[in-house]
């Protein structure tokens, strides 16, 4: 039958079909055809018939043998079930199928299928992986490919539950947690001596086998899958698992060794804590331990974003959890300690002679207020909810913009929104109007909505009672409403962190989280914003690190990404500025600062407060740079701006007064530092703050100023205050806030005369510091340096010698050789020298502090005092002529910064009265 | 993993193949092929001995590899490929089978009947179905591409009429002489 042929039949065929067979070969015969073709017709109209359909029937048979064709065949063994399948391939249960020996195995068939020059490298590396033979290591034991090329495995079958799992379930000691993986890294280092890289290490692939062995699945198999795979090329995607892939894998670069290590310290964090990292969103049923810095450390070595910066092999990420397990000093704490304390160290030129304050931090995440602002976010509120689909949301949002302009023409008719008119007073009104209203639709969002305000006032109680009204039953119906309340949730959770309560911040925080990833799964600045959150968050749980580095990963996706808000961007690069100030990253916060302040610059007028809020991140990094006097200058500019601009009071007062008297008593004028800490405290209880570690800050703070200034009596009742607070809170004997002020209370009472209490309280902190942070660490370091300034005001050369070279060996590993710390060293010298009656030797030591702080260019006081201790030590030899030319220019520094019996003024003053000078 | 580039990918072999290229077409056939064997075991990994029709299978393998929501112009050149890549599959599979039984396989009946897999012929006959399909595409191409269509790649007569820009009642008229065609070829 040909094609015209067909065709010709085609009309015959369509017209006989609908009639009988009678009349239908009745019409064949009548057709202008040959025989052969009315043969055809005859058949063709007889197929048409008959019934069913033999096509589609062999059809679906064959696509039902296609399945069967691809499961059965596995050399001797026999599938009995399937247990899972994954990215890899499918995996099944199977045994003998001659029933030779009773074992299980599990037989993984791979995805794909290889051309013949893969499958050769395929078999290659099954040789390889049949090698390793280890016991947490299930082994590959036979393998080949189906009859239509699909290659697969039978692995040792592990008969238990996955790691986090078991975790989970059991929920181990970190001492059990840390064993079961020290023996997943045995079992990695057995393969990478094997040079088998895992390549896909991930919870998944680590099981616990009943009898308690841990044992690493699938090694190497993500290569033999991709070895498979690299025939056709536009299909082939390395095998890994995102979340514990390392970033040169996520990358596509070379994998090695260390990718491994990052996957396992991935997995650890995991285990111990239950997230993968800071980011990590996802509930989990595993209860996390506290993990102190040591842990930490170690986690972070291991996860490195640069592979020669983590452990160097499986190796020696055992033997340093080892160590850990075994109380004695990591490597990786060591080494990020160090670095840490030797930056920091080397940029706090003062604070190691006298006490040193502390930055607030996290106040500055509430740092946002503007009248332009807030009409933005009531536009803002109003435009979102216009926006959403329901009719009942659009009343509602009317409502609300209606029931906002009604407040505020109350509050002022004329003058609304003119700058006669304080925010607050516009706030209260609103408040009081809302107070009478009771329709839970309007009355709940405008709550949230006043709520930031306050917020942003700085008014955190009034905001904080605000938002929990305003959130009462919130449930998101779609997405619109979803980010909303997400950020409600996010001030919400800023707002508890600043009263102190941590793990209520963490929920909010999280429950905005989850929301988001819920509603909005691919918005990344709603995703930008968690993250921001949660930073704050862990920073007042004490884990800056943590938050430094979600807030890293934060302004690096914020500057990718063209849509992020100016708000928000500010707001990251301020968080981000001032944790890394703090840590002594003065140089790198004060780049990102700089950067940030250019940016708003450019698209705001210079008397914005994002100006004001960046004009202070860049302050705080040159005052942690060393460099107070330039930090000063920025403050008071950035305080007459504040003023000018926004408000004179609340948070912002409060931080701008407090970061001025850091600068301040860092310049050595404490009496004024002291008032300028009264002044922030004043700005403190306007605004409502009172969290612990919010006020145990500003406590420490006026005692260290205090001290400096030598009102010692004073000071150690602030010091009290201060411990009073954090004990109220909860905050642990070991938590690094506490330890600090410890530290600095005792050294206090050195001054003071308490030399007995002193010295048990130094001696206990520095065993405490030895057993927490390390011998290398810079706490131990200072508490080492306290105990010698301890002992010279005691006049205990023997021991303070001893100290002294002690100390002296500490800071050198530190600290540069021209950091003050060894010029007040030889004061110390000196001070011993004296105590044992060598003159000549004091002078030595002395003279050469003093030639030191004038060639480094010191702070007037530090040369002050040292000049002052020579001229004590001149008179003692006879020379009232250089004593009191050392003395006579000293004397009115001393006496403007210091109470007349701090100690080195009272010295001063002694020698003075010896001299006659007044 | 492999999905998020592969749409791309696929649309822009469709998009070479519109304009001429041969090397696309080739390469896009290839991909379905990988991608029909791939749902095939996935079927089998979710219901072992449940069966999936060849319509189910390009269906599935266009959505797969075009997301639900392409373009017509798309899916029409998409289905053509697929339908043939489907019955490449289902043929070249039963061929195998068929040679490995002539090789003796005792074994394998065996593990047939103990999986409850009755042994049939089903496998010859598709042999002959792609045998016939092919005389007809020699002498009319047109016919032939819509009983391929149609059976190998699932498309309703709508979206044949489509696909082949001819009336509906067209393709109604060229499938029942078609399938008759085919029909009588296999019983001859």
């Amino acid at each position: 039958m040909n094609a015209p042929l067909l065709d010709a039949l085609a009309p015959h065929f369509e017209r006989l079909r609908a009639l009988d067979p009678a009349q239908r070969a009745a019409e064949i015969d009548e057709l202008p055809l040959d025989a052969a073709a009315r043969t055809r017709l005859t058949r063709l109209l007889a197929a048409d018939d008959a019934g069913g359909d033999p096509l589609a029937d062999a059809i679906a048979r064959g696509a039902a043998r296609l399945h069967e064709s691809t499961s059965r065949e596995f050399g001797a063994w026999r599938l009995v079930r399937e247990l899972g399948a994954g990215g890899m391939g499918t995996v099944f249960l199977a045994e003998r199928a001659d029933g030779q020996f009773e074992r299980q195995v599990a037989i993984k068939l791979l995805r794909g299928f290889p051309t013949r020059e893969a499958t050769r490298r395929l078999r290659q590396e099954r040789q390889i992986l049949a090698g390793l033979d280890h016991p947490n290591i299930a082994r590959l034991l036979d393998g080949g490919e189906t009859a239509e090329g699909q290659p697969w495995l039978a692995l040792e079958y592990v008969d238990g539950v996955p790691l986090l799992e078991h975790v989970a379930l059991h929920a181990p000691t970190l001492r059990d947690r840390l064993a079961l993986f020290e023996a997943m890294l045995d079992a990695v280092a057995h393969a990478h001596s094997h040079l088998v890289v895992h390549r896909d290490i991930k919870p998944a692939n680590v099981m616990v086998a009943t009898d308690g062995t841990v044992k690493l699945l699938d090694f190497g198999i993500a290569r033999l899958v991709e070895a498979g795979e690299e025939s056709h090329r536009e299909t082939s995607t390395r095998v890994f698992s995102r979340g514990y892939a390392s970033p040169e894998q996520e990358q596509g670069l070379a994998i090695t060794t260390a990718s491994d290590i990052y996957s396992l310290g991935v997995l650890l964090r995991e285990m111990l804590e239950g997230r993968r990292d800071a980011g990590d969103l996802r509930a989990s049923p595993i209860t996390p331990l506290r993990l102190d810095a040591d842990l930490r450390g170690i986690l972070a070595k291991a996860t490195e974003a640069d592979p020669a910066r983590r452990y160097a092999s499986a190796t020696e990420f055992r033997d340093d959890l080892r160590r850990l397990r075994e109380g004695r000093p990591v490597r990786a704490a060591r080494w990020t300690h160090g670095y840490r304390l030797r930056k920091f160290v080397a940029r706090h030129r003062l604070g190691f002679a006298a006490a040193a304050l502390a930055v607030f931090v996290a106040c500055a995440f509430v740092w946002r207020l503007e009248r332009e602002r807030t009409r933005a976010l009531a536009a803002e509120a109003a435009a979102q909810q216009a926006a959403a689909s329901a009719e009942r949301e659009a009343s509602r949002a009317r409502a609300s913009l209606d029931f906002l302009s009604d407040a505020i023409s109350a509050a002022a008719p004329d003058v609304a929104m003119s700058r006669q008119v304080s925010v607050r007073d516009l706030l209260d009104a609103a408040r009081a109007k809302l107070a009478a209203r009771d329709d839970p639709a309007l009355v709940r969002p405008m709550q949230r909505l006043l709520a930031h305000l306050y917020g942003d006032l700085g008014d955190v109680g009034t905001a904080l009672q605000l938002m929990r009204d305003g959130l009462r039953d919130a449930q998101p119906a779609d997405r619109a409403e979803a980010l909303r309340l997400a950020g409600d949730y996010d001030e919400y959770a800023s707002e508890l962190g600043i009263k102190g309560d941590v793990d209520a911040a963490l929920d909010a925080a999280q429950r905005a989280a989850d929301w988001r990833a819920r509603f909005a799964p691919d918005d990344r600045v709603e995703r930008l914003r968690s993250r921001q959150a949660l930073a704050l968050v862990y920073h007042r749980g004490g884990d800056d690190e943590r938050a430094i580095a979600l807030l890293r990963e934060a302004l690096a996706e914020a500057k990718a990404l063209p849509s992020t808000p100016l708000e928000l961007y500010t707001g990251i690069t301020q968080a981000l500025a001032a944790l890394l100030a703090t840590a002594g990253e003065a140089d790198e916060a004060l780049a990102i600062a700089e950067a940030g302040l250019a940016r708003v610059d450019a698209e705001r007028p210079r008397e914005s407060p994002e100006h004001v809020l960046l004009l202070r991140s860049k302050a705080n990094a040159k005052s942690a740079g060393g460099e107070p006097a330039e930090a000063e200058r920025l403050l008071r500019e950035a305080i007459a701006l504040q003023q000018r601009v926004v408000d004179p009071g609340g948070a912002r007062m409060m931080e701008l007064t407090n970061d001025l008297a850091i600068a301040v008593n860092d310049l050595g004028r404490y009496r004024e530092a002291a008032e300028l800490l009264r002044e922030s405290d004043r700005h403190m209880a306007g605004a409502g703050i009172d969290g612990a570690a919010d006020r145990a800050v500003s406590e420490g703070n006026l005692a260290a100023v205090l001290e400096n200034a030598g009102d010692y009596a004073t000071a150690i009742g602030h010091y009290d205050n201060a411990f009073a607070l954090l004990d109220g809170a909860g905050v642990g004997a070991d938590h690094q806030v506490r330890r600090r002020i410890e530290r600095e209370q005792a050294r206090t009472l050195g001054l003071a005369g308490g030399h007995a209490r002193a010295l048990e309280r130094l001696t206990d902190l520095r065993a405490r510091a030895l057993r927490i942070d390390g011998e290398a660490s810079g706490e131990y370091a200072m508490l080492t340096w306290q105990l010698v300034v301890l002992a010279r005001n005691m006049h205990r050369p023997d021991d303070g010698l001893a100290l002294l070279d002690e100390a002296e060996r500490l800071w050198h590993a530190l600290a540069p050789a021209e950091h003050p710390i060894f010029l007040h060293m030889r004061r110390a010298r000196g001070a011993f020298a004296l105590d044992r009656g060598d003159v000549a030797g004091a002078e030595r030591e002395l003279r050469a502090a003093v030639a030191g702080f004038e060639a480094v260019g010191a702070q007037p006081i530090d040369l002050s005092i040292a000049r002052s201790e020579l001229a004590a030590v001149r008179l003692r030899a006879g020379d009232r002529g250089e004593a009191r030319a050392l003395l006579a220019p000293a004397l009115p520094v001393l006496r403007e910064a210091m109470l007349p019996q701090e100690i080195n003024r009272a010295a001063a003053e002694r020698t003075a009265q010896q001299l006659g000078l007044r | 993993m492999a999905e998020a580039p592969a749409d791309h990918e696929v649309t822009r072999l469709i998009a070479a193949w519109r304009e001429g290229d041969e090397g696309a077409r080739e390469a896009l056939v290839e991909r379905v092929y990988a991608n029909v064997r791939a749902i095939a075991a996935q079927s089998l990994r979710q219901m072992p001995g449940a069966t999936l029709s060849a319509t189910d299978l390009a269906h599935e393998a266009l959505i797969r590899l075009l997301g639900s929501d392409a373009a017509w112009s798309d899916r029409r050149h998409f289905f053509h490929v697929a339908a043939q890549a489907t019955r490449q599959i289902l043929v070249d599979a039963a061929r195998q089978r068929l040679a490995s039984k002539r090789g003796g396989g005792a074994e394998k009946v065996e593990l047939d009947a103990a999986l409850g897999v009755a042994a049939n012929d089903g496998d010859a006959e598709l042999v002959r179905i792609d045998d016939a399909l092919r005389d007809l595409q020699q002498s009319d191409a047109r016919r032939a591409q819509m009983i391929e269509l149609v059976y190998f790649g699932g498309l309703s007569r709508i979206e044949v009429a489509q696909a082949l820009q001819v009336s509906e009642g067209t393709v109604d008229r060229d499938l029942r002489l078609a399938r008759a065609w085919l029909r009588a070829a296999l019983e001859a």
